[in-house]
């Protein structure tokens, strides 16, 4: 064997190896989805956006619920037969209003039982498109979020506090300009989240529910815990598969150069069981 | 074998080593440290009988354009450790070890919560700083250890580049036909967020320290007493804001934070040889060596 055969086997070793990491991770996300379909027997759907960082020039890439995505969740929706349960995992921190409703109203007119799981945190669209499911399962310390409308960087509920609080004389054009679409926005929205709510078992709040979720009581990034969507009457539970937990894991962050939170993978139970369980 | 030599010798076997050598070595470098980590966070674990997590935000630049990436406490950081606690038995003891900026409220939160309702004692070591975020997280623990020159920071929310308190004090000093409809928006949303932390504080504190006091407390961090960045030291927030805080942080942990080195780009700017010093003339290595 000649050396520069060694170099040219390194090569090429170095070149296939992402490619073919990345073909293990994919069939081992397909089995577990088809594993937890087969459970369950529904049709699983995940939602999961990470915020990815191109590998060559670094920039991030934020990624958000957009078109795209309700055009492919609609997709996996017709695939599925009417009475077929599904069950949706959403990881996002939100997105265009447009596409969550779309996907929100497609979810609600499914015959079958819809679920949607939240391991870790749900966000803005992402609420919007839980209201919509029979039933959502949180795990423990996952999240949801308020669904106010945002205009550009600003929420459309403060906009309108500028309304409330100055006279109308001193305030700038733009800003009424603002002020209009963000009456419109939440009115919306908060008319979408009634209806999403239609029929489901909220213990008839769900005027009081569109209304604190759509209205700026909070600001956009505030957690809406397990405990709190329990007592704002959302129809949650805490119970999450294990299996969907474990395939969070399979969709890791992209590219990252250096981990910044680290340790020993494994489970840890009391001390006498000594940590040699390493994964 | 000897034909191997001989390749190997030749000008262009050389050449080719090289290159092998050029693409193994780093990998095999970063191999090395990350067993030197798991072993460190292994020891640490058997000796406290706890879960050790690591939460570690070190300032790196990308290479191609040398555009600053900022690391701070993100969503994907929470999910870490989330996943961490969930995976530790209720009633094992967790030790995190901050080294951090700060992040993003909703992020840092959702730690602080799962730390707060962790059944089993939870223990949070600031070996340097855990600003803004990281103090939130630090407030949730049973016990915070600092090293004596380690610092926390206020809690205040900050919108963008400002800080919520001080667009609030806009407020207070204008008068409100005369402010920008933009300072109005921002302070719509400071005022929620204020009060959003506070209560989150107030909630992590509880139990801790009596009522009356946590809302002392959290006033001092949350309501914009100082700047940002103000550093509180392990002193300042034992008398000043009455935090329970021990400062005797196990050598393991300094050890370990020492594995986690910043990217090498360029000169060092601080440099020194490496391992303890004594005073002159005393005999060298009774407790700080430690292995």
């Amino acid at each position: 064997m000649a050396v520069t055969d060694l170099f040219w086997f390194f090569f090429m070793l170095s070149a296939l190896q992402p490619v073919i990491t990345r073909r293990i991770l994919e069939y081992s996300r397909l089995r577990l989805i088809a594993k937890i379909e087969h459970e369950r027997g529904s049709r699983v759907i995940l939602l999961v956006h990470r915020q990815e960082t191109m590998s060559f020039l670094g920039f991030p890439v934020y990624r958000y619920i957009d078109v795209d995505d309700s055009e492919e969740v609609m997709r996996a929706i017709h695939m599925t037969d009417r009475e077929t349960p599904i069950d949706l995992i959403l990881h996002t921190p939100g997105g265009l209003v447009l596409a969550s409703l779309q996907i929100a109203q497609a979810i609600k007119k499914h015959k079958g039982k819809v679920t949607a799981f939240v391991p870790h945190y749900a966000m803005s669209g992402g609420t919007l498109i839980s209201l919509a499911a029979t039933e959502i399962v949180m795990s423990e310390h996952a999240v949801l979020g308020p669904v106010d409308p945002q205009l550009g960087k600003f929420p459309a509920a403060s906009v309108l506090k500028v309304i409330a609080k100055k006279p109308v004389t001193e305030i700038e054009d733009e800003t009424l300009i603002m002020a209009d679409q963000a009456e419109k926005a939440i009115f919306q929205v908060r008319e979408s989240v009634k209806e999403l709510l239609q029929g489901n078992p909220t213990n008839g709040k769900v005027d009081e529910l569109a209304r604190l979720l759509s209205e700026g009581t909070w600001t956009h990034d505030f957690p809406i815990t397990y405990e709190r969507a329990k007592v704002l009457g959302l129809p949650v539970n805490s119970n999450i598969p294990d299996d969907i937990l474990k395939l969070m894991a399979l969709y890791p962050q992209p590219t990252r150069t250096q981990p910044t939170v680290e340790y020993l993978p494994g489970p840890r139970t009391r001390r006498e069981a000594a940590p040699s369980g390493n994964g | 074998m000897k034909r191997f030599f001989k390749a190997i010798f030749s000008w262009k076997g050389l050449v080719a080593l090289l290159f092998v050598l050029f693409f193994v070595v780093p990998t095999i470098e970063s191999w090395i440290l990350v067993s030197l980590r798991e072993n460190a966070i292994r020891a640490l674990e058997q000796r406290r009988g706890s879960r050790v997590i690591v939460l570690i935000h070190r300032q790196e630049s990308v290479n191609v354009l040398g555009i600053p990436v900022v690391r701070y406490i993100n969503i994907d950081d929470s999910e870490d450790v989330l996943r961490a606690i969930r995976l530790t038995d209720k009633n094992r003891p967790l030790d995190l070890i901050l080294h951090t900026p700060g992040g993003l409220v909703l992020a840092a939160s959702q730690i602080a919560k799962a730390i707060k309702r962790h059944p089993a004692k939870t223990t949070v070591f600031v070996p340097h700083y855990a600003m803004s975020g990281g103090t939130l997280i630090a407030l949730a623990a049973n016990e915070i250890v600092m090293d004596s020159n380690a610092v926390l920071g206020p809690i205040d929310p900050q919108l963008g580049d400002f800080p919520a308190a001080s667009v609030l004090k806009v407020l207070e000093r204008k008068p409100i036909d005369k402010i920008d409809d933009m300072t109005l928006v921002l302070a719509d949303q400071s005022q929620k967020a204020i009060a959003q932390v506070t209560a989150l504080a107030q909630e992590l504190l509880s139990g801790k320290v009596p009522p009356e006091k946590a809302r002392e407390i959290v006033q001092r961090l949350a309501s914009g007493t100082w700047t940002h960045d103000f550093p509180v030291t392990a002193e300042t927030a034992q008398n000043l804001i009455g935090l329970p805080i021990g400062t005797q942080i196990p050598e393991e942990v300094f050890q370990l934070i020492g594995l986690y080195p910043q990217p090498q780009e360029g000169q060092p700017w601080v440099f020194y040889l490496p391992g303890p010093r004594y005073k002159k003339g005393e005999p060298a290595g009774k407790e700080a060596t430690g292995d």
